[in-house]
């Protein structure tokens, strides 16, 4: 043993000067306020002293009508997404009936079906010269006066197609804590003589309700976000008053107040999910033992019944909007699909390839500097970024033109000053700019999966990597890379499909004449052309279906 | 081999340990069909094999090594020497310190808590080990062993207090050596093998700046040391947790770490087998001649391994010393307690 000899008195010592500082804190804490300056543009633009006669311009004129809407859509779809998750997982969760096992993973599949892709084809559907009601004319043209003026765009139907493709966020997490109560709770509920719709709503239902209110949330939060549904049918929302102030009127300053506002709402939604899930987690569900639980049996009419409830949402949520669209799809393919058409699913994926990797790259960043002991300042840094999730698309593309517009003006005014030429727009309208906005929004989504990764498959391992001598760096690429392949994979994929489906940014960042397969399907269809829009849309709805089917899979079998 | 095995380290290691105490002063008449007595011998100075030639005699000069690592803070020392058995200066031999020119880790007055406003999981703790000395840290759970043990790895930050690792200071107010360029090495409470890697892979991984044959010479070495050799292909969960555990400490000895910390390394194993491992792991560092310090919780662990133990209670020191001294002469009715020698002392002489 030559150790005692060989690291002596005089070994250089690396010192630093500040003791929880490290370069890897210092990078997250960069990240992550430069991943927060949308946000806060929109806080102190907000803020700002000047145009007190915009807000009172606004609150007389639109804002009664955005807020009287973006309630009815949050509350509407909120509550009927909540009433329809809620059934259907109870039903698979403590139910036997026919079908049971195909519905338990079918009822995930509408999730893959963006809002603004379900609205216009209903629309389409239901229009005058829709199938249905043609259908209708032909078979009983008596009916046909009347059956045109039934009008389809409002925010009724808006509220009920939100909810169809929306629900699963609610199916999801309360089936999870129904299975894992169900083995120990409710059995004990109903040996004590609570039968099946009493121990549901005396047991079961109080005990979901932390998960049933997060998955509420998620639903509010798309619906918030969503800027294609809504303006197709017309519906004034905050989204919509925010790009109509800025592109239509010009008005960036308007926009920032609504933008502000939007966010208020937002984040009054997650007070609301944080109050409900008390100090309970909403991952907290039973882990007791593994008897599997014994379904109740449903027979006769019953078990119809529940047929057709696990079944009517699955049907209208993405069934008939699937071959609504296969079947334009196959009409159009000839006229739609040509090298204009290969350029668009080229620009989709290596636009949302690009994103992925550089939100998967943020989030090992800003993960990898929290395991490295960041301490406060990288756990702010994190959650700072997690809040970009929430914070609605038309509110960060606000947050990101005002700020690259000023580089932009500032840059061509001193370049012009000094060296006597324009050099343009650097940075709005380029990739770069819809590329930062989306790992503004995005980088959430891949940063907990790669925490969960890490908690679960490098425990110590990082630790042990560090004490044989290796930097974090090389750790990193030794230890935590190799390891977390799959689960950087699947990150990547959530990624992937969130950008693929993106429609508010990406309309109002875009390049000049750049086109992706969602921003091309939403012109077509709000130009009157939605069966030609249907390839492109059948093509966001099955990349969509990857993680929802292949995900559990894959992260499963990560492990080892 | 169950018979002997549950009497030696599941029996009464108490009169095992105070007979060697007693035996002791007469070198090398230790029985040797009492193995567990055999460490302790061997940590006074009862020579029985050639691993003994360390310099770790009796009375490894605690007392006086504590005093010698607080001359610049007279105050907390008084302080931290309060906790410290008061008749061990007797059992200290007064040329031990000249022995020892500097220790291979000193801990002065460390310091951490967690959270602010919580009680502190560890509170002005002073100690040191000697050059190829083996020390365990025993308390209960939440004593403050095992963030000693990875505050002295750097895998977290002190609030006060120094570490000095082989005469250069790794962690004060101003500076922290972060783990990579400390050269402790940890073996983990659940090993943290690498899963992906080999046993090969595994063992050489700290090894990536030598060149290629010198790398695998030192992990045949190191598997030859730990006896498993014709294993190097296999993966971590292809082996039993006695084989896992023999690769972390080949893993964590092949890079000749300036010392050598062992969290818990026999809590997942059962009872047998601890018995069996605990010895040869212990005579394995011994030969290494490496320093370690162990974090265990069961007091046999701590008697039968460590050439000293140190006693932590709710983030502090309460003892330091050997085993027979602290046998014989516990400091409070907590140690009497916890290493189980509360009894009078005429039920175990009759």
């Amino acid at each position: 043993m030559t150790a005692g000899a060989a690291v002596g008195g005089g070994v250089p010592a690396v010192r630093f000067v500040a003791r929880h500082w490290s370069p890897w804190t210092g990078a997250a804490a960069a990240v992550a306020l430069i991943l927060s300056v949308p946000m806060l543009v929109v806080a102190i633009g907000a803020a700002g002293a000047e145009g007190r006669e915009v807000w009172a311009h606004l609150a007389s004129t639109v804002m009664p009508e955005y807020l009287r809407n973006s309630v009815v859509l949050a509350v509407g779809s909120g509550g009927l997404a909540l009433v329809i998750g809620v059934a259907t997982a109870w039903l698979v969760a403590t139910c036997d009936f026919p079908g049971r096992r195909l519905f338990e993973w079918a009822l995930v599949l509408p999730l893959s079906v963006p809002a603004y892709i379900a609205a216009y084809t209903y629309a389409g559907m239901l229009d005058v010269t829709g199938p249905v009601q043609r259908a209708v004319r032909a078979l009983v043209p008596s009916l046909a006066e009347r059956f045109v003026a039934i009008p389809i765009m409002r925010i009724e139907t808006m509220v009920v197609i939100f909810a169809l493709v929306l629900y699963p966020y609610v199916y999801l997490l309360s089936r999870a804590v129904f299975l894992g109560q169900s083995r120990t709770v409710l059995e004990a509920a109903w040996t004590l003589g609570h039968g099946g719709a009493s121990a549901f709503w005396r047991v079961a239902l109080p005990l979901a309700r932390p998960a049933i209110a997060a998955g509420v949330s998620m639903v509010v939060m798309e619906v918030l976000n969503d800027y294609g549904a809504v303006s197709y049918y017309g519906v004034s929302t905050f989204t919509t008053g925010i790009f109509r102030s800025w592109h239509a009127l010009g008005d960036l300053d308007a926009a920032i107040r609504l933008a502000a506002i939007l966010m208020v709402f937002v984040f009054a939604v997650l007070a609301l999910e944080r109050s409900q899930r008390g100090r309970r987690r909403v991952d907290d569900v039973g882990g007791t033992g593994h008897r599997p639980l014994l379904r109740q049996r449903l027979r006769g009419w019953r078990a119809w019944a529940a047929f057709a409830v696990c079944f009517t949402p699955l049907l209208f949520g993405f069934l008939i909007p699937v071959a609504q669209l296969a079947f334009w799809s196959l009409r159009t393919a000839g006229d739609v699909v040509d090298a204009g058409y290969l350029r668009l699913v080229a620009n989709s994926f290596g636009l949302a390839t690009v994103a992925a990797l550089l939100c998967v790259v943020i989030a090992l960043l800003l993960v990898y500097a929290g395991r490295l002991g960041g301490g406060r300042t990288v756990s702010a840094a994190n959650r700072a970024v997690v809040l970009g999730y929430s914070i609605p698309g038309a509110v960060i593309a606000v947050g990101v033109i005002v700020p690259f517009g000023w580089i932009d003006r500032t840059v061509d005014a001193a370049v012009e000053a000094t060296l006597g030429f324009s050099t343009g727009l650097l940075l709005s309208g380029t990739l770069f700019a819809l590329v930062f906005a989306y790992a503004v929004r995005y980088t959430a989504v891949a940063l907990l999966p790669i925490e969960a990764g890490f908690e679960r498959q490098c425990r110590n391992l990082d630790a042990a990597s560090r004490c044989l001598g290796e930097p974090p760096l090389m750790t990193l690429w030794r230890v935590a890379l190799p390891l977390l392949r799959r689960t950087l994979l699947a990150a990547a994929i959530l990624v992937f499909v969130d950008v693929m489906k993106e429609i508010p940014l990406t309309l109002s960042l875009r390049p000049f004449n750049f086109d992706t397969l969602a921003t091309r399907a939403y012109q077509l269809a709000v130009d009157e052309q939605v069966a030609e829009s249907a390839n492109a849309a059948l093509v966001i709805i099955a990349v969509g279906l990857l993680p929802v089917l292949g995900l559990d899979r894959l992260l499963t079998r990560g492990r080892g | 081999m169950d018979a002997p095995t549950t009497f030696r380290d599941g029996g009464p290691p108490r009169a095992d340990a105070r007979e060697a105490g007693a035996v002791a002063a007469g070198p090398g008449e230790v029985p040797p069909e009492m193995p567990g007595t055999v460490d302790e011998a061997r940590a006074t100075g009862a020579a029985m094999e050639p691993v003994s030639e360390r310099p770790v005699a009796a009375g490894t000069g605690d007392g006086a090594n504590v005093t010698g690592a607080g001359t610049g803070a007279g105050a907390g020392l008084a302080a931290s020497r309060s906790h410290v058995a008061p008749d061990r200066s007797q059992t200290t031999r007064p040329d031990a310190p000249a022995a020892y020119p500097s220790p291979a880790l000193e801990v002065r007055g460390l310091t951490k808590r967690y959270r602010r406003g919580d009680r502190p999981a560890l509170d002005h703790v002073w100690l040191d080990v000697q050059d190829g000395e083996i020390l365990t840290l025993v308390g209960e759970s939440g004593s403050g062993k095992t963030t000693l043990l990875r505050l002295v790895a750097g895998l977290e930050q002190a609030d006060a207090g120094e570490i000095v690792l082989r005469g250069r200071t790794v962690c004060d107010e101003r500076t922290f050596i972060p783990p990579e360029h400390r050269g402790a090495s940890l073996v983990f409470q659940d090993y943290a093998l690498f899963p992906h890697l080999t046993v090969e892979g595994n063992v050489g991984f700290g090894l990536r700046r030598l060149g290629r044959a010198e790398r695998e010479e030192r992990v045949r070495e190191m598997l030859e040391l730990v006896g498993l050799r014709g294993l190097e292909r296999r993966y971590p969960h292809e082996l039993s947790g006695g084989q896992q555990q023999r690769v972390a400490l080949a893993r964590a000895l092949a890079p000749r770490p300036a010392i050598l910390l062992l969290d818990e390394p026999f809590s997942n194993l059962d009872r047998a087998l601890k018995a069996r491992l605990r010895q040869e792991v212990a005579s394995l560092i011994r030969a290494t001649r490496t320093t370690a310090v162990f974090v265990v919780h069961d007091p046999d662990d701590a008697l039968a391994i460590g050439d000293r133990i140190a006693v932590l209670r709710d983030g502090r020191l309460v003892q330091l010393g050997k085993p027979r001294e602290i046998l014989d002469s516990p400091c409070g009715p907590y140690v009497a307690g916890f290493f189980g020698i509360g009894e009078p002392a005429d039920e175990l002489e009759p």
